[in-house]
């Protein structure tokens, strides 16, 4: 299963920080992807969190996105895949995350 | 969601659980006992009774709640788990397994074989001894109370609950999120609020620590027992409170608080979690209907045809810029029947992962030592014809367990292991899938089966056959050559069923065997796809379609030799049929410019040669395989037909059948290892790329 793993592309553009995340974001990849995000927080000034291809989420992965923007306030999470949008419309956690639709 | 589908949930939750406890059991009669074999049983008995116990199922209940008890004992160290124990566990998961089946065909339980259940529950309680049985007894009468309650009707009311999980419940392999889920299934959930300031910044976070916390409203009719047992598979730790909010209930029910408490779960149901889940969870799966895909695919075999006429069209020829646009679209549609035809796709591991245990089964029964070894289980095909295989392929491996492995005294004699080997194996070859046993046995005894086969008089006693017509007498009706008539073979029903299950799937076995080094059952199988790559090609006006996987060349017949059916294709000899000739058509073809020129097409279909000849090669196009109307069916040659772009009907040539009919028409039979037949590949031909074409 080719979906399994988290992946996470950056790219620095106008001083902000693109990061674009790619597979599953659940308790398995959860501790990776923390250590995989950890330094962007810190050194990026702001940082822009493109969803759109995080094919599922679980309660690891919204607290991951939660811890994320506590590490860094100047956060972006833009374009949720639909899975994510309506866990995010669920859980209510769309009013704590400042997400961008598109 | 109804209680259809949660039952159907539960269904499907309890069949892979089964599956787990199975392949678990396996594994403690192949490598011996251990802590996480043991507590995979102990879940799989524990989570089908709590879901059964949701749904009130006490047949279920009960009977897992012994089998739960005896694995208790097993894991506290107070019981082993001997062949005998290991046995009944199996035979229980047999029966929880039909008990299931029943469930899901909405029987009644109790009706359900009840002498087995019976049976079953004696021979647990026995073990249990009486004190473990009246236990069991109570606890179905306190879930009966549990169940008759909740089917009482009770007014909808409205309940809060907060929810404070222990921090390792991630680790254990449970997601907060599915217990929202769950309780949308037996109530509405009017608000649900995520607290998060517990979550620390991502520096200082543990990301598989649960520090979310959850703030729920939920309106229902259930009763604060069945609301409660929601959570009953949280772990110590965790604070859940429920309260009632509406004011009448408002007195008793505001200060009661459940704090989930670990006595409700003996520990290691808990700790075995997450390995087994880790599992599961990669396959992700929805369920969906065969029908709808089906009808999925009718309509994208519709946008395929339409697709390509349009691109026919003149007027779209006329325009350089509707040509390019059709052409994106054309590949955008060729992307879609691929996805489409993929989702019918699924691996034979499917059909595989149940030979483990037909095979211990037989194997133990018949005394002999087995290794069974699994390979390409990955090789994906089509989702009917996996139901299908199950049948014959079980057939085969019995066969080669009872009649092709020699007994351990035999094989020790005969010099080799005392464990015989049996080999499933899968793979795609040009445009088919082949599906192999083998088995490392005694191998067919060429004279006995001759003999027997005369005797029943299935042939003519001085008739000549060759070794691989003798192969084949096996496939026919009645005939048996074991001299002993065994439970699983032997009574000559079989063979000849799987010979005939595989011909409706359109193919073939075929079987080599070495006396004394064992045989080798091959299925040859059609990619059957409702939509193929095609290779048009005209003879006079008739347009005739070749899968196009199965061709490897094209090339030009330099003369119209006309006796010699037989072609020098670089030094190898090729069979080859006309088309004209083989189905009687009209020859006043189209001169073209080379008007005595015709082409040679080479297919090739597994390991067997032949060529086709016609009058042009049109091009390659993608063909929706109709099937061929009733009155066409009797003919030889053809597999179906398809609507080409202009609206013309094509003919599909059935490839198999053709290479027989031009390993016939040179009057020798169509074995692979005979000189003049339909030739075999060899290493340069068959890597030789795949066509070459020179069209319009």
């Amino acid at each position: 299963m080719s979906e399994v793993f988290m992946t996470v592309i950056a790219r620095i553009e106008n001083a902000t920080t693109h990061l674009q995340l790619q597979g599953a974001l659940t308790i398995y990849e959860a501790a990776a992807t923390a250590q995989e995000l950890l330094p962007h927080a810190q050194q990026a000034t702001t940082l822009c969190v493109d969803l759109s291809g995080v094919t599922e989420i679980d309660c690891a992965g919204l607290q991951l996105l939660i811890a994320l923007q506590k590490e860094n306030a100047f956060v972006v999470f833009t374009t949720p895949s639909r899975g994510v949008t309506d866990v995010l419309r669920a859980t209510g956690l769309g009013r704590t995350l400042s997400v961008e639709a598109a | 969601m109804d209680l259809n589908e949660s039952l159907d949930l539960l269904v499907q939750e309890a069949r892979e659980l089964l599956t787990e406890m199975e392949s678990a059991l396996l594994a403690i009669e192949a490598e011996g006992v251990s802590d996480e074999r043991i507590n995979s049983l102990f879940r799989a008995a524990h989570t089908i009774k709590g879901s059964a116990g949701l749904f009130g199922l006490e047949t279920i209940v009960s009977f897992t709640h012994v089998m739960e008890s005896v694995m208790v004992e097993v894991r506290n160290g107070e019981r082993e788990i001997d062949t005998n124990l290991a046995s009944l566990m199996f035979e229980c998961a047999d029966h929880l397994g039909s008990l299931v089946g029943a469930l899901e065909a909405q029987q009644d339980l109790k009706q359900h074989e009840p002498e087995r259940h019976a049976d079953l529950l004696q021979q647990l309680q026995q073990l249990l001894g009486a004190k473990a049985g009246t236990a069991a007894n109570a606890s179905i009468t306190e879930k009966n109370a549990a169940a008759n309650n909740n089917g009482a009707a009770t007014p909808m009311r409205n309940w809060k609950i907060s929810l404070q999980f222990a921090p390792d419940i991630l680790q254990q392999g449970m997601d907060p999120l599915s217990f929202f889920q769950y309780l949308g299934t037996i109530g509405t959930l009017t608000s649900l609020d995520t607290i998060t300031s517990a979550v620390p910044a991502l520096a200082k976070l543990d990301a598989e620590q649960c520090y979310l916390q959850f703030s729920v409203e939920l309106e229902s009719n259930a009763e604060r027992a069945k609301i409660e047992s929601v959570f009953e598979f949280v772990s110590e730790g965790s604070t859940i409170d429920i309260c009632c909010t509406d004011e009448s209930d408002a007195i008793d029910d505001k200060s009661t608080q459940a704090t989930i408490a670990a006595k409700r779960l003996p520990a290691a149901a808990k700790s075995a979690a997450t390995p087994e889940r880790r599992q599961n969870r990669d396959n992700a799966v929805i369920k969906l209907e065969a029908r709808k895909l089906d009808q999925l695919i009718d309509a994208v075999g519709e946008l395929v045809i339409r697709s390509a006429s349009c691109q026919n069209h003149p007027d779209v020829r006329r325009s350089a810029g509707l040509v390019e646009l059709m052409e994106s679209v054309g590949q955008l549609v060729a992307q879609i029947r691929d996805r489409a035809l993929d989702l019918r796709m699924v691996p034979i591991g499917e059909v595989f992962h149940r030979f483990p245990r037909i095979v211990r089964d037989v194997s133990k029964e018949l005394g002999k030592r087995i290794e069974l070894t699994i390979s390409g289980a990955d090789t994906e095909l089509d989702k009917s014809m996996v139901d299908k295989l199950t049948d014959p392929l079980m057939h085969i491996v019995r066969n080669a367990i009872d009649h092709g492995i020699e007994s351990i005294a035999d094989r020790v004699a005969a010099g080799k292991s005392a464990e015989g080997v049996v080999k499933l194996n899968a793979y795609h070859q040009s445009g088919a899938i082949i599906i192999e046993v083998s088995d490392d046995g005694r191998g067919l005894n060429t004279e006995k089966i001759y003999r027997k086969a005369v005797e029943r008089g299935l042939v003519a006693a001085d008739s000549k056959l060759s070794e691989r017509e003798i192969f084949n007498l096996i496939f026919a009706a009645g005939f048996s050559t074991a001299d002993q008539v065994t439970d699983l073979s032997g009574r000559g029903v079989g063979m000849d069923v799987v010979r005939q299950n595989i011909e409706h799937l359109r193919g073939t076995v075929d079987i080599f065997s070495t006396p004394g080094e064992g045989s080798r059952f091959q299925i040859q199988l059609p990619l059957t796809l409702a939509i193929i790559d095609g290779f048009q090609v005209a003879v006079g006006n008739a347009q005739f379609v070749i899968p196009l996987n199965m061709i490897v060349e094209c090339i030009d017949l330099p003369t119209r030799s006309t006796s010699n059916r037989i072609f020098n294709l670089r030094g190898q000899p090729l069979p080859y049929v006309r088309l004209a000739d083989q189905f009687a058509l009209d020859h006043n073809r189209v001169i073209r410019n080379n008007a005595e020129r015709e082409c040679l097409v080479v297919l090739a279909c597994g390991e067997q040669r032949c060529g086709v000849v016609v009058d042009t090669l049109v091009g390659e196009l993608q063909a929706v395989i109709k099937p061929l109307n009733n009155i066409l069916t009797g003919i030889h040659g053809f597999s179906g037909s398809t609507i080409l772009g202009d609206g013309c009907v094509a003919l599909v040539l059935d490839i198999p059948a053709l290479i027989s009919m031009a390993a016939e028409s040179t009057g020798s039979p169509a074995d692979a290892d005979s000189v003049v037949g339909a030739a075999p590949i060899t290493k340069s031909s068959a890597t030789a790329k795949p066509y070459t074409v020179t069209t319009r």
